[in-house]
């Protein structure tokens, strides 16, 4: 049923460059300001449509710049103009808070990766110790991703400590946790103790050898 | 001048709602509150991801954008039955090895290439690979290859949220029968618009112009994900 003839070559040239053009024009004007902020003419401004990106924190590199370039107000009499404002102090989770406390025995040069399924934008409290000093890498896998892609938060690879805390947000869905590595010559233990809102746990003890398990954790009871 | 007039009022309505897609483009992942539900359920939920899957095609832009360019031409009801079976397969395929089998995928790269499978559609309903290359490449493959990534997509979609493993295996099974769901309403109603379009004269004489707007859809929708792909790579 389709046409018999057919249209041109000059014709269908013709249609496919007005169909790129005409998608850049409606990208670079309203999708790329109203999805990530980016704004090349100002339509967005214009438009009032890099409002939905700011609201979707696509900006927020852009403002954390501009707090740091900002010309801190002298000390004085005088009131902030302009007080900083934190606009996100609030973030609902999905989840009922877990708490988990958990002790991981190494041998010397021993090594164990354990990572809480975490997702994105949620929060975790950490503490951990050991008896001696350990290797450490805190980092993440995104769910959505290829295997062993990975982001480093904080390490040492060199001399090894003691311990770390911190309050941790996810920047994307998926586990992320600790590699520990017994960097001396006997055994140590570490302790961690968390809280956060994460599903589940995933353990990967590397030597001794042994099984990649995920562990269920049991909601907080009264 | 009147058909004139004409076209140029088709291509404000299109380019307006091509325009409002990423108004609504929240709709078309899995929305904030679904997520919340699908992140604290626990174990086998046959009906809540029956409708999640339904929801997600029926406000999946891109997948009915593909929809439209195969059965643009489809006039047989076995014809239309025949492609979207293919379809069909073909993205359940996907969706079930992509999160049961662990398959990770760039949801931006996945989106993308759906956005180009439109484009491709498009362009060929307008006879553009017989015109250029002199061959007309295999249709119903064409359908069938694109459907391993639009099921692709929607895995990726899935595996954003962290299920927990109770009664996974039921829950994306219900979810890709969801999916059929949603795609046999969807399907439905494009038909009826279709069916009442080709009634009219201006059917075939717009269908070139049509496909062109279908094609420029198809562009924006890969220029949104590559733009996406980079803003969060960098």
């Amino acid at each position: 049923m389709k046409q018999q003839t057919g249209p041109s070559v000059g014709k269908l040239i013709r249609a496919t460059l007005f169909a790129l053009i005409l998608a850049a024009v409606v990208l670079v004007v309203a999708v790329l300001p109203a999805e990530y902020g980016i704004d090349p003419l100002g339509t967005g401004k214009l438009l009032g449509l890099t409002q939905l990106a700011e609201q979707a924190g696509a900006t927020a590199p852009q403002n954390l710049k501009e707090l740091a370039e900002a010309k801190p107000t002298p000390i004085g009499n005088k009131q902030l103009a302009t007080p900083p404002v934190l606009t996100d102090w609030n973030r609902d989770q999905t989840r009922t808070y877990k708490v988990d406390n958990r002790k991981f025995e190494l041998p010397a040069g021993g090594q164990v990766e354990f990572k809480y399924q975490i997702r994105k934008g949620s929060n975790l409290v950490y503490s951990w110790q050991s008896t001696g000093k350990v290797k450490y890498e805190f980092h993440g896998e995104p769910n959505a991703g290829p295997n062993g892609t990975y982001q480093s938060y904080a390490k040492d690879d060199k001399v090894g400590v003691q311990q770390g805390h911190g309050s941790f947000t996810a920047p994307f869905s998926g586990i992320h946790g600790w590699y520990w590595e017994n960097a001396g010559t006997t055994p140590v233990t570490i302790q961690l103790t968390s809280a956060g809102f994460y599903s589940q746990a995933e353990l990967f003890p590397i030597v001794p050898k042994g099984e990649h398990t995920t562990v269920e954790l049991e909601d907080v009871k009264d | 001048m009147l058909k004139k007039l004409k076209v140029l009022t088709g291509m404000v309505v299109v380019v307006s709602v091509l325009a409002l897609l990423p108004a609504v483009s929240y709709a078309h992942g899995v929305s904030e509150g679904d997520a919340k539900f699908v992140e604290a359920n626990k174990g086998t939920a046959i009906g809540p991801f029956l409708y999640l899957g339904a929801k997600h095609m029926v406000t999946g832009y891109d997948h009915l954008l593909f929809l439209v360019g195969v059965i643009f031409f489809l006039y047989r009801l076995r014809d239309v039955v025949q492609y979207v079976t293919l379809f069909t397969i073909g993205h359940s395929v996907t969706l079930l090895a992509g999160v049961l089998g662990g398959l990770h995928a760039n949801p931006y790269i996945i989106d993308a290439i759906i956005g180009l499978s439109v484009a491709y559609k498009a362009f060929d309903n307008m006879d553009g690979f017989k015109r250029l290359l002199g061959f007309q490449p295999n249709t119903k493959l064409a359908v069938l290859v694109f459907g391993l990534f639009h099921g692709f997509g929607l895995a990726t979609k899935l595996q954003e949220l962290a299920l927990t493993q109770q009664g996974l295996v039921a829950n994306i099974l219900s979810f890709n029968v969801g999916v059929e769901i949603g795609q046999a309403c969807a399907l439905t109603a494009v038909l009826i618009a279709l069916s009442y379009w080709r009634m009219r004269s201006g059917y075939m004489q717009h269908a070139f112009a049509t496909n062109t707007l279908l094609m420029a859809g198809g562009f924006i929708l890969v220029g949104y994900q590559l733009a996406g792909y980079l803003v969060t790579r960098s």
